[in-house]
């Protein structure tokens, strides 16, 4: 073999991979959409905690609501996941955040989505190959052992009719 | 309060068993599946969770389970015999703090402290502050102590009953006087009070009317030049506003102002000195709520 096929070969094999599949990694994904300080300015924000009722001393909660609705957009975003109310604050931002980008793309879903959509679909057709490959081998060694048994069978009737 | 249908129960047992035991406590599904992830979080054993969901039946309140209650950024510890931080507080005290200039170094006074949670929140936002913090309870200054050493958060503590003339007197004077005091009138405790604070939380926390903005007005305005008091019905707001109207002295050095809270509930009554002050309080309070006078 002269030695320019040598060089060139991993890089031809590296290619035909890469056209076949480009794999989305987990840990890779493009970045969640971040929350700005401009759109602090454009936000309303409001503090649910059951309504009616005395509050204050009078009554003990222990849930607190976020709700942000962006003004122009007029789109709205609650939180009331955290017992407390900084870290629900911050949480319904990143939601907001996450939706703003939504709707600045037309309502179509963003790279992020579209990237962690295929990440899922990928996770569930290698699920499928490794179900499917299992299968095979397993059938691959039944059908083995049935063979084998049969052909026990044979010999076990051959010996007797010899005898 | 509308009864909650037995169907409703049927429902939340489908999802958990230790479903159905939270909702009287929290009046919804939705609510009381929050609940309950919260108290799993916190729960190491399956037995332990379902204690504590029947312990909820009998309205005990959820942060004297948990032992905390998140106040702004901090994490506060909750025992019995200590009052419960509450939002409306969570929220004044934010921002009030947030008001302050970053660096800045005044004394403040924190006056009913319970579990330390405005003292302990003004010092860590503004950690220039010189923090004061009594309250007449022994059980409340162990506590605040305790939340202060967890946090690291370096507050004075004093056990003393404010009320007393002499508690003022010993102090050399300050710049702010926060306080949360005891604000709920016999007559209305039994009526509007909920079945988890009259059965479980200090009565001596929660009941007074009108002796602790009495006591402001007589004792701690001297030593001060600015407070803000935590109130549950305008008629306190009015008594601190008219005794200082009232008060020729008074009423020409001091500004007036009552806060709402989100829920459109008058929650503070708060005042400054117009001069002779360290700072300018009148750019501090600006917004901060209606000036009255």
């Amino acid at each position: 073999m002269t030695p320019w096929i040598i060089q060139i070969a991993p890089i031809v094999r590296r290619r035909l991979h890469s056209c076949c599949t480009s794999l989305v990694k987990k840990n890779k994904l493009p970045p969640r959409p971040k929350w700005t300080p401009e759109m602090e300015k454009e936000l309303e924000e409001k503090f649910l905690h059951g309504g009616r009722g005395p509050g204050g001393q009078k009554i003990n909660k222990s849930n607190s609501k976020v709700q942000l609705k962006h003004v122009p957009s007029g789109l709205v975003v609650e939180c009331q996941e955290t017992r407390s109310r900084e870290h629900n604050r911050k949480i319904a931002r990143e939601k907001m955040a996450f939706q703003l980008a939504v709707w600045t793309n037309g309502g179509n879903p963003i790279e992020r989505q579209t990237a962690l959509h295929e990440w899922e679909k990928q996770g569930k057709r290698s699920r499928e190959r490794k179900s499917k490959n299992k299968h095979d081998r397993h059938e691959e060694s039944r059908r083995e052992e049935r063979l084998r048994d049969m052909q026990e069978e044979q010999q076990l009737v051959e010996s007797l009719f010899r005898d | 309060m509308p009864r909650i249908r037995p169907s409703t129960f049927r429902k939340a047992l489908a999802i958990d068993k230790a479903l159905p035991f939270l909702l009287p406590e929290c009046r919804s599904i939705a609510a009381a599946k929050q609940e309950l992830q919260w108290i799993k979080q916190e729960c190491h054993t399956k037995r332990q969770v379902f204690e504590f969901c029947k312990l909820r039946r009998n309205h005990y309140p959820l942060q004297y389970l948990l032992k905390s209650q998140p106040f702004g950024p901090l994490d506060i510890s909750c025992k019995r015999g200590v009052l419960i931080p509450r939002w409306e507080t969570e929220e004044w005290t934010m921002d009030l703090a947030q008001r302050l200039v970053s660096n800045s170094e005044l004394r403040l006074v924190d006056l009913c402290t319970g579990s330390g949670c405005i003292a302990l929140l003004m010092k860590h936002l503004r950690p220039k502050l010189t923090v004061n913090a009594f309250d007449c309870s022994p059980l409340a200054i162990s506590l605040a102590s305790q939340n202060a050493q967890k946090l690291n958060i370096h507050v004075q503590l004093g056990l003393q009953n404010i009320l007393d003339d002499s508690a003022a007197a010993a102090l050399p004077d300050f710049d702010i006087i926060t306080c949360n005091p005891p604000y709920i009138p016999h007559s209305t405790f039994v009526k509007e009070t909920s079945t988890s604070v009259k059965l479980y939380e200090p009565k001596l926390a929660l009941l007074g009317s009108f002796e602790f903005y009495e006591n402001l007005v007589k004792t701690w305005l001297s030593k001060t030049d600015a407070f803000v008091y935590e109130v549950g019905e305008l008629s306190q707001c009015t008594y601190v506003q008219n005794k200082i109207a009232q008060d020729s002295i008074l009423s020409k050095l001091w500004r007036v102002g009552f806060k709402f809270d989100s829920n459109h509930r008058i929650r503070v009554v708060y005042g400054y000195k117009q001069a002779n002050t360290t700072v300018d309080w009148s750019k501090i309070f600006q917004d901060f709520g209606e000036l009255k006078h």
